[in-house]
């Protein structure tokens, strides 16, 4: 065992917006989200620890520990094994370092379904998901080693190993710090579930039949169903009437494709559309053009890097480094407290999922199900893969207006919905 | 497979009821589905009454002693001194007993806790200065010794100790600021104490290895 006493423990810094998530997460604001993989088969647990081991060599940022360091908080190699369990929480319940094994990861399962549930100080959604995948295909293989042909079982299980770069600093530009403008948006007020209760609602949509129609409109998907995401909002909450705070969704964009990163630690970056209804009666087409439109015009390069450069530029304030943590956290917390006021909910669309043909057959569906806070209190999370999209909505109201809004105005477009629940709302509190 | 009929979407579920609109629903095929999420047992008491209950009887108590002291009054605030002491048995609470807190920090956060503690005192029952001559500056050394020991013994794990040491070791300077400021008039206790923290910190540049050095770094990374 000589390595003991000369293996020096691995370290990284937080990228830049991981840096705001261990400040700001508490039991109440978990910053956890969850990708979740349905396979056609029950999961079997040895074979998960198993492909859970595997996949955990390939993905050095998910194999750390947080720590608090004299002005940062930092992450280092953990030198444990992470714990599987039957799932036995609500989604995105804050992550107890201490009862995981101090892992900021946690991987539970139940029947055929696995669920990742991440702490976003490690990564965003697309590194999640190629975390999932690896550990899908590691599962795969294993559990299916003898119908698999020689050529599947070689297909490796991730496209690039353990890439901890951080992006932002990579990409950012000096810049000179001037103030953001801060707008108030409109909260959604209503009664909630009491407790760490989470309701889910899963709805199930041909993913054909919406791009069809969005090709009919010249839009994208995210630009038609944040269109209604909004559009329904100012419906049910806000009864079709005006008001003086804009209804905001903020929206993440996945950054590895502007700039060419292959990091699987946080690379996102989050802008806002939205729009303020200032008179009454505004039709949905109106409020698609004004939402598309903010799109095209926000989701471009140089705005984009405008952004990180930005933020990256509070990060290497010398100032800002100097002072010590605890007054560090206070400061952030209170910029955090004033940001969230901004945005009303979240729409967060991973994508398409890509996965190889060998394995198609084994897998039903993914789902993205994001953590809630107490100012956006539903959010959505949107991927699809195969012919499938999913649309699941987190939400701590007691009653679901939004989803049913949401849900009825998509089948009323002639797009078949199948609605799909983990229970809260039918559950007597 | 089941329908709303309000909704008019398709609902996957084993129960009779729209999730969405509470309206009962419409079987079409009459299969059971596997469920995709387990019942999940939410316990509504749990709660932790012991806090609580400490924490009431900690206002409570501080309460009632400075109404006491205030109806007693005789040229001497020692509610001071007892609701000194309830924060204190709070900074046990809250730090001491925990078993999941690096123990060299517990050293440094009692340290600095008794020593405000005594210094409190000091100055409400009439100040004599015997805190800050001879409490703090021993209470400094023991602290400096008592991680000393750890590191002896724990060797394999002094990267986990150097942090609070140092810190510790740093505080030991404090009397001779105070000395100088004219605060401290003690000469013997506070020329030990710089005596050994300078001890430790010289000790801790010179024995150091490695993992002591890179764990300086982490930490102290900015």
């Amino acid at each position: 065992m000589n390595n003991k006493f000369n293996y020096e423990t691995k370290w990284f810094k937080l990228d830049n917006t991981a840096i705001i998530f261990p400040v700001i997460s508490n039991k109440r604001l978990s910053s956890v989200f969850r990708v979740s993989v349905t396979l056609k088969q029950e999961v079997i647990l040895n074979t998960l620890e198993e492909s859970l081991e595997k996949t955990l060599l390939c993905f050095g940022n998910f194999r750390v520990k947080l720590k608090r360091g004299l002005f940062w908080y930092y992450l280092e190699t953990n030198k444990k094994v992470p714990l599987i369990q039957q799932e036995q929480d609500y989604p995105c319940t804050f992550i107890d370092s201490v009862s995981n094994n101090q892992f900021l990861f946690k991987v539970t399962y139940f029947k055929k379904k696995i669920n990742l549930e991440v702490f976003h100080a490690i990564t965003d959604g697309e590194g999640a998901i190629n975390f999932l995948k690896a550990l899908t295909f590691n599962y795969i293989k294993l559990a299916n080693k003898n119908d698999l042909s020689k050529q599947a079982l070689k297909i490796p299980c991730v496209e690039v190993f353990s890439d901890t770069e951080d992006s932002y600093i990579k990409n950012y530009k000096k810049v000179n710090f001037k103030g953001m403008k801060i707008k108030k948006a409109y909260r959604m007020v209503d009664k909630k579930i009491p407790l760490s209760i989470v309701s889910t609602i899963h709805g199930y949509i041909d993913t054909n039949n919406l791009l069809n129609l969005c090709r009919k409109k010249n839009v994208t998907i995210t630009q038609y169903l944040s269109a209604i995401l909004i559009w329904c909002i100012y419906k049910e909450y806000l009864n079709g009437q005006s008001n003086k705070y804009p209804i905001n969704i903020s929206i993440p964009v996945n950054l590895r494709n502007f700039f060419g990163s292959t990091t699987s630690t946080n690379f996102f970056s989050i802008f806002s559309v939205g729009f303020t209804p200032e008179r009454e009666e505004y039709t949905f087409d109106e409020v698609l053009e004004i939402i598309s439109k903010q799109f095209k015009e926000q989701l471009t390069k140089e705005n984009l890097s405008k952004k990180i450069s930005l933020n990256v530029s509070f990060e290497k304030n010398i100032f800002i480094r100097c002072i010590p943590l605890f007054v560090k956290n206070l400061i952030l917390k209170i910029i955090f407290k004033i940001s969230e006021k901004t945005s009303t909910s979240v729409l967060s669309n991973l994508g398409k999922i890509d996965v190889p043909d060998e394995f198609k057959k084994y897998i039903d569906s993914f789902s993205l199900s994001l953590g809630i806070t107490e100012s956006e209190s539903v959010k959505c999370g949107v991927c699809s893969y195969g012919n499938k999209l999913v649309c699941t909505f987190t939400s701590k109201f007691e009653t679901p207006y939004l989803e049913r809004a949401f849900f009825r105005y998509l089948q009323s477009e002639g797009i078949d919905v199948v609605i799909e629940s983990n229970g809260v709302h039918n559950e007597e509190l | 497979m089941k329908s709303c009929k309000s909704c008019k979407v398709k609902i996957e579920s084993n129960n009779n009821i729209c999730p969405l609109c509470k309206t009962v629903l419409t079987d079409l095929d009459e299969t059971i589905i596997d469920d995709i999420y387990p019942t999940i047992k939410t316990n509504i008491h749990k709660y932790n009454l012991i806090t609580r209950l400490f924490l009431f009887l900690s206002i409570l108590g501080a309460l009632v002693t400075v109404i006491i002291n205030y109806a007693t009054y005789n040229g001497l605030l020692w509610s001071v001194i007892s609701i000194a002491f309830i924060l204190y048995s709070w900074s046990i609470i809250s730090n001491a007993i925990k078993n999941n807190i690096n123990i060299a920090y517990k050293i440094l956060v009692q340290t600095i806790c008794i020593s405000l503690l005594t210094i409190i005192i000091d100055n409400t029952i009439g100040y004599t200065g015997w805190a800050v001559n001879y409490v703090v500056p021993e209470l400094i050394i023991t602290a400096n010794i008592t991680v000393l020991i750890l590191t002896i013994i724990n060797r394999m794990n002094w990267y986990n100790y150097v942090l609070y040491q140092l810190a510790i070791a740093i505080l030991g300077f404090i009397p001779i600021i105070l000395f100088f400021c004219g605060i401290i008039h003690e000469p013997w206790s506070t020329t030990i104490s710089v005596i050994v923290s300078f001890m430790v910190l010289c000790g801790t540049m010179i024995f150091s290895d490695k993992n002591v050095k890179s764990e300086l770094k982490r930490r102290l990374h900015f």
